[in-house]
C-alpha cells in the first residue's frame, strides 16, 4: 500500500478525478464528502497528507483546518479551491500549500509529491 | 456811376442773402462736419471763389483741415499745420485777416502736396476767434490773381464771427456725441459681459471694447492666471502678431509699478523707451495702463496704445473710461472665477457619482461572478480532467483523440476566462514597493518583442522622464502593461504598425504631487466611437474572443496604485493610452532617485 492520502471534497466527480490520478501515481487514497466525515476516517486510518477543498456544506475546509491544527500540527495539508479569495484568510495559512483547482492536474501532483514523496 | 451803384447794391444783396443763408445753416446743422461743409459751399458760391476751406485747431494745437470745397477731399483730417506754419498758420497766429494776390509770393507760403494746390492761387484767410483767441481759419482761394476788396474782407470776417459760435456748439455736440457713444459702448460691453461667464470670452470682449472706446489702434489685457501664476494675455488690434519683446518688457515694467501704486500709469512717448522702430511703423505715441483690482490686489492691467501724445484733457478722460472698463473686468473676472469653481466642483461631484456608481456596479458584478465562477469551476475541472484522462488512453492520431483535443482546448479557454473573472472580482491587494517604471516597461516589452517582430510591429521607446521611481506591485503593473500592449498588437495584427512608448514628467498642477506619465500609442484600427464609453465595463469586449475584463482589471489595478488611466482612440488611426503614476516620495516629501541621465 502506497502513502496514505485523505481527499476531502463535497464534489463526487472531483474526488473521482483526483483519486484516479493519485492512485495512478502510487498513492493510497481515502475519500471524504465533508470535514466531519474526514475526521471519522482519520480516527481509523494513519493519514499522511490531506487534500482539502474549502467550500463545503456543514463544515467547510477552513473550519476543518482550524479544528485539525488544535490537535495535529504535523499532517501536511494542501488547500485546493475554486478561487483564491481565501488566500487572504489567515486560517488558510495553516495549510502547507494552496492551489487553484484546474482540469490540468500537474500542479496537484507536483505539490503532493513534494510533500509526500513515494 | 449808376451801374456801379447798381452793382454795389446787387453785391450787398447777395452778401445779405448769403449771410441769411449762413445764419439758417448755423441753426439747422448741429453736426460739425455737415455744418462746415455747407458753410464752405455757400461762401465759395457767394464770393465766386474756386476754393473755400475751414481749418480748426486740434488738441495738439495744430490747424487741421476740417472742410473744403476745391481742395482734394482726401486732405480733410490729414492736412495739419502748426501755428505759424504757412499762410493759414500765420493768419491764426497773428489773429488778423491776410489777403494775398498770389499765395506762393507770400513769405509764409508752404507747399502742401496733399491739397493739390500749387500756389498760383490768390488767397483771403480770416481767423476764427472766440474770446479774442483764434481757434481756426476760414480761407477762400481763386485760381486767378485777385485783390480782395475791403468789403469782401469785412464780409468774410462777418461770416467768421457768425459761424464761430455755431462751431463751438457743434464741437460741444460732437463731444457729447462721443461721450454718448462711449457710454453706449460701455453699456454694450457690460451687457455682453453679463451674457457669458466664460473668462476667455469676457477678457477678449473687454480688450476689444477698450480699444474701441478709447479709439486706440492697439489694446492689451493681461491677468494672472490663478492656477499657473502665469500671465494670460489678450490683445486687440495686433492681429495674431506677437508683441515685440521690447514692448512686452515695457508692459511688464509698468505692471510692476502698477501693482505697487495701484494707479494708472502713462508713458508719454514710447519712442524714448524703445529702441525698436516698432512704435513708428504702428504709429504709436503713448501708452496708458490701468490696474484691474480684485479684493485690493492688482490681478491684471488693461493697456491702450495711443496715436496721440498725452494731454491733460485726453489723459483724464482716457483714464476715467479705461478705469470703468477695468472695474467692469474685475467684477466679471471674479464672477467667472466663481462660476468656474462652481462648475469644477459640480464636475468633481458628477465624477465622484460616476465612480461610485461604477464601484457599486463592479462590486455587484464581482460578487455575482465570483459565485457563478465558483459553481462553474468544479464541473469544468471534472469535464477537463476526465477528458484528459480519456485523451491519454486514445490511440495517437485517432479521431477520438482529435475530438478530445478540442474539448480540452475549449475547457482551457473557459478556465482562462474564469481566472480573469475571479481576478477581477477579488484581485489580490497590491504589494506596493518602490520600483522603476522604465524597468517594468522594459521587462514587459521583452515579453512581446518576439511576437511584435513576427507581426511587423515596430516598438519605439522614448523615455524622457528623469524621475521614474514609483510605488509599484511589479507583477500587477506588468500585467497592466502586457494587457495594454496585447490590445495594441491585436489592433495592428493585420497591417503591422508602430507601438510607441513615451514617458515624461507631468507638469506641476495644484493639489497633485509629482507624477510621471507614460503613454502607449499604436497605429492600429482604433476603437469605434460607440464602444468607447463602455471600455471599462466588465464583460464588454469588441474582440471576438475577449473576456471583456482586460481593461476593467487594468483600471482596477491602476486605481489601487493611485494611478489614473485615460484612453483616446480614433477609428482607423489608432489608440493612445495615457497613464499617470504618482512618483515615489520619501517622508520628507522629496522625489527619489532613479534619475535618468538626460541625453
Amino acid at each position: 500500500m502506497g502513502p496514505r492520502i485523505l481527499l476531502i471534497d463535497d464534489e463526487k466527480n472531483i474526488r473521482l478525478l483526483y483519486k484516479d490520478e493519485l492512485v495512478k501515481q502510487g498513492y493510497h487514497v481515502y475519500e471524504a464528502g465533508s470535514g466531519l466525515e474526514g475526521f471519522d476516517i482519520m480516527k481509523q486510518n494513519p493519514i499522511e497528507l490531506i487534500v482539502l477543498d474549502i467550500r463545503m456544506p456543514d463544515m467547510d475546509g477552513l473550519e476543518f483546518l482550524s479544528e485539525l491544527r488544535k490537535t495535529n500540527r504535523e499532517i501536511p495539508v494542501i488547500l485546493c479551491t475554486a478561487y483564491d479569495q481565501h488566500k487572504q484568510d489567515l486560517s488558510s495559512w495553516a495549510a502547507e500549500r494552496y492551489i487553484i483547482k484546474s482540469s490540468d492536474l500537474t500542479d496537484l501532483v507536483k505539490n503532493v509529491k513534494d510533500l509526500l514523496p513515494i | 456811376m449808376r451801374s456801379d451803384s447798381k452793382q454795389e447794391l446787387e453785391r450787398v444783396q447777395r452778401e445779405l442773402k448769403t449771410l441769411k443763408e449762413i445764419s439758417e445753416l448755423v441753426t439747422s446743422f448741429i453736426d460739425l462736419e455737415s455744418l462746415l461743409q455747407h458753410i464752405v459751399l455757400s461762401v465759395s458760391k457767394m464770393m465766386e471763389t474756386d476754393i473755400c476751406s475751414i481749418y480748426l485747431i486740434d488738441k495738439m494745437n495744430r490747424l487741421v483741415l476740417f472742410a473744403t470745397i476745391g481742395l482734394k477731399p482726401d486732405a480733410v483730417g490729414k492736412l495739419k499745420l502748426n501755428l505759424g506754419e504757412g499762410i493759414i498758420g500765420y493768419t491764426s497766429q497773428i489773429g488778423e485777416p491776410i489777403s494775398v494776390f498770389r499765395s506762393d509770393t507770400h513769405p509764409q507760403y508752404v507747399y502742401c502736396p496733399e491739397t493739390g494746390e500749387h500756389g498760383e492761387y490768390s488767397m483771403l484767410a480770416v481767423p476764427l476767434k472766440r474770446n479774442r483767441k483764434s481757434f481756426g481759419v476760414i480761407c477762400v482761394q481763386t485760381y486767378q490773381g485777385r485783390i480782395y476788396t475791403a468789403d469782401e474782407i469785412t464780409f468774410l470776417s462777418t461770416i467768421a464771427s457768425q459761424i464761430s459760435g455755431a462751431i463751438r456748439n457743434a464741437q460741444l455736440y460732437n463731444e457729447q456725441k462721443k461721450t454718448l457713444k462711449e457710454i453706449s459702448k460701455l453699456y454694450e460691453t457690460a451687457h455682453a459681459l453679463s451674457r457669458t461667464l466664460e473668462l476667455n470670452k469676457i477678457l477678449k470682449e473687454i480688450v476689444k471694447s477698450s480699444g474701441e472706446i478709447l479709439e486706440a489702434p492697439f489694446s492689451l489685457l493681461q491677468i494672472i492666471d490663478v492656477f499657473s501664476d502665469k500671465f494670460l494675455k489678450f490683445q486687440h488690434g495686433f492681429g495674431n502678431n506677437q508683441l515685440p519683446i521690447e514692448v512686452d518688457d515695457l508692459i511688464n515694467r509698468i505692471y510692476s509699478q502698477i501693482s505697487i501704486s495701484k494707479r494708472p500709469e502713462w508713458v508719454d512717448d514710447i519712442s524714448i523707451e524703445l529702441s525698436d522702430p516698432f512704435h513708428a511703423c504702428l504709429l504709436i505715441r503713448s501708452l496708458l495702463s490701468v490696474p484691474i483690482i480684485i479684493s485690493n490686489q492688482v490681478v491684471g492691467t488693461i493697456s491702450v496704445f495711443n496715436k496721440e501724445n498725452r494731454d491733460a484733457h485726453y489723459s483724464q478722460e482716457s483714464e476715467r473710461l479705461l478705469t470703468i472698463l477695468a472695474n467692469q473686468a474685475a467684477v466679471s473676472i471674479q464672477n467667472a472665477r466663481l462660476f468656474d469653481t462652481v462648475r469644477m466642483n459640480e464636475k468633481q461631484l458628477m465624477d465622484m457619482k460616476d465612480q461610485l456608481l461604477r464601484a457599486e456596479r463592479l462590486v455587484a458584478v464581482g460578487e455575482m461572478s465570483a459565485r457563478v465562477a465558483h459553481e462553474i469551476r468544479n464541473p469544468l475541472v471534472a469535464i477537463g480532467g476526465f477528458a484528459r484522462r480519456v485523451y491519454e488512453q486514445q490511440e495517437e492520431g485517432s479521431e477520438g483523440q482529435r475530438f478530445l483535443r478540442i474539448v480540452l482546448d475549449e475547457v482551457a479557454r473557459l478556465e482562462k476566462i474564469l481566472h480573469e473573472i475571479l481576478d477581477f472580482a477579488s484581485p489580490a491587494m497590491p504589494n506596493l514597493q518602490p520600483g522603476d517604471l522604465h524597468q517594468v516597461l522594459d521587462d514587459t516589452l521583452m515579453m512581446i518583442h518576439e511576437s511584435c517582430m513576427k507581426n511587423d510591429i515596430r516598438i519605439i521607446k522614448n523615455y524622457e522622464a528623469r524621475f521614474s521611481l514609483i510605488y509599484v506591485d511589479y507583477s500587477q503593473i506588468k500585467q497592466v502593461f502586457l494587457n495594454l500592449f496585447q490590445n495594441s498588437m491585436e489592433a495592428m495584427e493585420k497591417a503591422g504598425g508602430e507601438l510607441k512608448i513615451h514617458t515624461y514628467q507631468a507638469p506641476a498642477e495644484r493639489g497633485k504631487g509629482n507624477r510621471v506619465i507614460v503613454t502607449i500609442r499604436d497605429t492600429g484600427c482604433g476603437i469605434q466611437e460607440k464602444d468607447q464609453a463602455h471600455i471599462y465595463d466588465p464583460f464588454f469586449s469588441s474582440k471576438p474572443k475577449g473576456s471583456g475584463l482586460g481593461l476593467p482589471i487594468t483600471h482596477k489595478i491602476l486605481t489601487a496604485h493611485e494611478a489614473s488611466i485615460h484612453l483616446v482612440s480614433r477609428e482607423k488611426l489608432g489608440t493612445m493610452v495615457i497613464i499617470e503614476f504618482p512618483l515615489y516620495q520619501d517622508q520628507e516629501g522629496e522625489n527619489h532617485g532613479s534619475e535618468n541621465p538626460v541625453d
